[in-house]
Order: C-alpha cells, then sequence, then structure tokens
C-alpha cells in the first residue's frame, strides 16, 4: 500500500502572494480568467474550468477592526469523495496515497460530481463536456516531485508530505496559535468527518465557517441512498422482471408441448 | 376456434389514443437508450451511436420534450378516449382484485379462473397507474437536473435518486407490458396499431366491456 501523503495550508503563515495560483496555472498549462474589479482584492470569485487553485480573501470589519482570512482553495481530496461516489463512469477514483484521481477519457461531463461535492470544488468546462479539478498534482508527486504550489510557496504555508507528519506539524502549529486564537483548530485532519478526513488538511485560526468552509462536510444523504439503496434495488427488480418473462416464456412453451389441443385458454390464433 | 375469412371487429381505440400511445412508447425507449451507457458501463459502446456523450444529452433531452406529448395528445384529439381511461382506471371493483388474484397463473400458463374484465382489465389498470406515477417522477425531476440553476440545492440532490427510482419501476412496467403484449394477448396488437380488435378478443378478455357494446347495440336497434 503507497504511503498516505497529505497537504497542509497553514493559513496563520499565509500572506495571500497568489503565487501558488500562479505555479498551479503554470503546470496544468492553464490561462488566466480574465476577472473584472469587485472593488476588493479577491481576484476569481470561485474556482473555474482554468483555476483549480484560488486564494480567498475574506474581508471582515469587526469591532472596529478589518481583518483579511486568507485560504487556499481547491480539491479537499476527500477520504470518503462523493464526487467518486456519484460519477457513472468511474472517471474519479480514490487512490491508495489519499490523491482523488481524475481520468479525462473516461469523463463524460454529466456534472454529477459537481452537483455532489460537498465543497462545491469540480467544475464543468462547457467547451470540452469535461469535469475539471485539481489532482493535487498526481504526475509530480508519483515523480517523488512536490506538487507546484507546495514548491512554490514562498511563506511554508503550504507544507506536503505524509500524512503522519503533516498531522504532527499541524498539531504542533495548532498549540502554538492557540494562545492569540482561542478558536484556532484543524480541518480535515480528522478522519471519522462526514467526509472520512481530507487529504488537504489545514490549520485555521478560527472557525472554518470564517473562511467559507463548511462546519461539518458530510456526504449528502441523497447520494447514499441512490447509489446504496436505489441503484441495486432497480438492478433487482430489473432482473426479477426479465426472470419473470424468461419463466413465463418456458412454462407456456412446455405447456404447448405438453398437448394443443385443450388450448383454449390459450389466447393466440 | 377458426375464424376464417373476415373475423368480426370492434373499434377499441380512436386514432388520438394510437397516437399518444406511441409518442409515449417510442420516446421512453429513446430515453432509455440514451441514458443506458450511463447507467452502466456495459453499453459504453452506444455513446458513438449518439455522436458522444454530448450527442447522447442533446437526444435525451429531445426526447424529454416528446416524452410530455402523450397527455395534452390526448387532450387535444381524443378527449372521448381519456374521459374513458381515466375513468376506468379510478374504478376499482371486486373483478379488478380477482384478475390480479389470478394473474401469475394465467402469467405462468396455468389455468385461471378470471372474471369478465372492463375496457381496461386489473392488470391494465395497475399499468397505468405504475406509468402515470413513474411520468409524473421522471419528468419532474427530470426538469430539475435539467435546469439546476432555478432549483434549491437539495431538490436539485434528491433530483437523482427520484429520477433512477422512475427508471427502475417505469423500465419493469414496460418490459412486463411489451411481453404481455405480444405474446400473451397478441389479437390485442391490432387495437393499438389499427384500433379495432376481433369480437372474439373482447369478449375473452374484456368481458364487461364486451356487454356494454352489445347493451348499445340492442338499443340502437331498438330506436331504430
Amino acid at each position: 500500500m503507497a504511503q498516505e501523503i497529505a497537504m497542509l495550508h497553514d493559513i496563520s503563515k499565509c500572506t495571500a502572494c497568489r503565487a501558488c495560483m500562479v505555479a498551479c496555472k503554470q503546470w496544468k498549462n492553464l490561462p488566466a480568467d480574465p476577472t473584472p474589479f469587485e472593488g476588493e482584492f479577491q481576484s476569481h470569485s470561485d474556482l473555474s474550468p482554468t483555476t483549480y487553485n484560488l486564494i480567498k480573501m475574506k474581508e471582515t470589519y469587526e469591532n472596529g477592526q478589518f481583518r483579511w482570512d486568507f485560504l487556499k482553495f481547491q480539491c479537499m481530496h476527500c477520504g470518503d469523495p462523493a464526487c467518486a461516489k456519484a460519477c457513472p463512469e468511474d472517471a474519479l477514483t480514490k487512490l491508495d496515497n489519499g490523491v482523488v484521481s481524475f481520468d479525462y477519457d473516461k469523463c463524460v461531463g454529466c456534472g454529477y460530481c459537481a452537483t455532489n461535492c460537498p465543497f462545491g470544488v469540480p467544475k464543468i468546462d462547457k467547451t470540452t463536456n469535461k469535469s475539471t479539478k485539481c489532482d493535487l498534482c498526481e504526475d509530480r508527486i508519483a515523480n517523488g516531485m512536490v506538487p507546484s504550489c507546495a514548491q512554490t510557496c514562498t511563506a511554508d504555508a503550504i507544507l506536503y508530505g505524509t500524512r503522519e507528519e503533516m498531522t504532527a506539524i499541524a498539531e504542533k502549529r495548532l498549540e502554538a496559535l492557540k494562545k492569540d486564537y482561542p478558536n484556532a483548530q484543524l480541518y480535515g485532519v480528522d478522519q471519522s468527518n462526514g467526509v472520512g478526513g481530507t487529504t488537504m488538511m489545514y490549520v485555521l485560526t478560527d472557525h472554518p465557517s470564517t473562511f467559507g468552509l463548511p462546519e461539518s462536510p458530510k456526504v449528502p444523504t441523497s447520494l447514499a441512498i441512490w447509489k446504496d439503496v436505489v441503484q441495486p434495488a432497480g438492478k433487482m427488480m430489473l432482473g426479477a422482471t426479465t426472470m419473470a418473462v424468461v419463466g413465463s416464456i418456458i412454462t407456456h412453451a412446455m405447456k404447448k408441448e405438453k398437448g394443443g389441443a385443450e388450448g383454449g385458454e390459450d389466447h393466440e390464433q | 376456434m377458426s375464424n376464417r375469412g373476415n373475423p368480426r371487429m370492434v373499434k377499441r381505440f380512436n386514432k388520438g389514443f394510437i397516437i399518444s400511445h406511441w409518442v409515449n412508447a417510442g420516446s421512453f425507449f429513446i430515453l432509455y437508450i440514451s441514458a443506458l451507457p450511463m447507467y452502466t458501463e456495459f453499453f459504453d459502446w452506444l455513446y458513438p451511436v449518439f455522436g458522444g456523450p454530448a450527442g447522447a444529452r442533446l437526444v435525451h433531452r429531445i426526447a424529454a420534450v416528446t416524452f410530455m406529448l402523450p397527455l395534452p395528445i390526448l387532450i387535444f384529439f381524443d378527449r372521448q378516449g381519456l374521459r374513458r381511461w381515466s375513468k376506468n382506471i379510478f374504478s376499482w371493483k371486486k373483478h379488478d382484485i380477482q384478475f390480479l388474484i389470478q394473474f401469475p397463473k394465467e402469467f405462468f400458463g396455468l389455468k385461471a379462473k378470471t372474471p369478465k374484465q372492463d375496457f381496461f382489465n386489473g392488470g391494465e389498470k395497475i399499468n397505468s397507474w405504475l406509468m402515470i406515477v413513474t411520468a409524473i417522477m421522471l419528468i419532474g425531476s427530470g426538469i430539475v437536473m435539467w435546469f439546476p440553476q432555478y432549483f434549491p440545492q437539495g431538490f436539485v440532490l434528491w433530483a437523482y435518486p427520484v429520477h433512477n427510482v422512475g427508471l427502475g419501476l417505469s423500465a419493469a412496467v414496460a418490459i412486463a407490458h411489451i411481453y404481455m403484449s405480444v405474446k400473451l394477448a397478441k389479437p390485442s396488437l391490432n387495437g393499438i396499431f389499427k384500433g379495432d380488435v376481433t369480437e372474439k378478443y373482447a369478449e375473452e378478455h374484456h368481458g364487461r366491456w364486451y356487454d356494454e357494446l352489445k347493451e348499445e347495440d340492442k338499443e340502437e336497434r331498438k330506436l331504430g
């Protein structure tokens, strides 16, 4: 079994320089998304088919003080990925190392992943009819390299390594931060949450909702019912109907063979 | 037994009813086929037939629109047939229940004691109801899936399992319906293709309706 890896964003260290966004575009060969000026420092309002990694800059004015909350936002690589469960083509798969891998050729662009993702990450590219999202630089990882965003981070806010290493660092940071930030907490580290933990982990200085993250993300109930109850039941029902028809054909054929003379009941002429 | 020459025919369905039925059947088949490759990988080879996944989606949406037409067709072109059908499927009597009890025997070729049936027999009534319910499920959830931007997130999420339940039920109903018409009640096919059925079929399969017809005939003769 492959070594489980993780990425850690320590938001207390992030300066929102957005070098990670550029590095992502560069490695993934993605064009720039021209965005209008909205009167704030936020560049793009959301992820897009050509933006897999986004620094969210939330501006808060509280108790006479202005505050910026930065968050590196991209695919969370859930332990129990709803997108992969929803995908009818097996284009999304959870790898042993923790990456939620995406197979471009298998994708048909149905958008089920986008609808069911608890974080609203996958975006459908209308021109190629394919889903898009961060794959944690799967190709770089496979060759012993660090994902391009982590590689380029100037503030050491984005770290990459084994899950144990990252968890240890995160816990240490949390302890240090607790003094100044009473609400500081880790996000995604706990693998017993509604999405089975995330490979993209965070050290947060406040509640997740402050940064636009769901407090308790979970795989949608409708998805579990659809995939675990409805679909197997539907297949069973189709099977049962087919068996009944086959059974009927056989019994009618047998009856005919026995003696067509008494076939008053038979309505065929 | 033999009905050489021209068997006597009785009128069963009007043109509007027949067209409505086949628009429904055709749309359902195209919808089913164009969704199949996404439902199971076993049918992935169907994608190229539609010119790729995007083509399959387009076909599915066109057929989705025609799938909504059968009721308007009935309303505009065969109100009489619609009235008879709706009246029939709301009427549940002893002979309908009896039909359902006897049905498994007939289905598997055993001797069945089925009482005289209405214009639509107990099985056809169940078939009608399942078809109506599944069509509402499929169309309702389908619209939500087609235009998710106009609906709340919860609606969109639940539309998928609902669409799936509708598919499973309606496909099972369709298989049974087609099989029975083609194999077990062949003379009925003429009714849904050309509009009339043999008097013998009417008498054997829809006795209560046949009796009504005879009553009407007598009264007409009396008047004449």
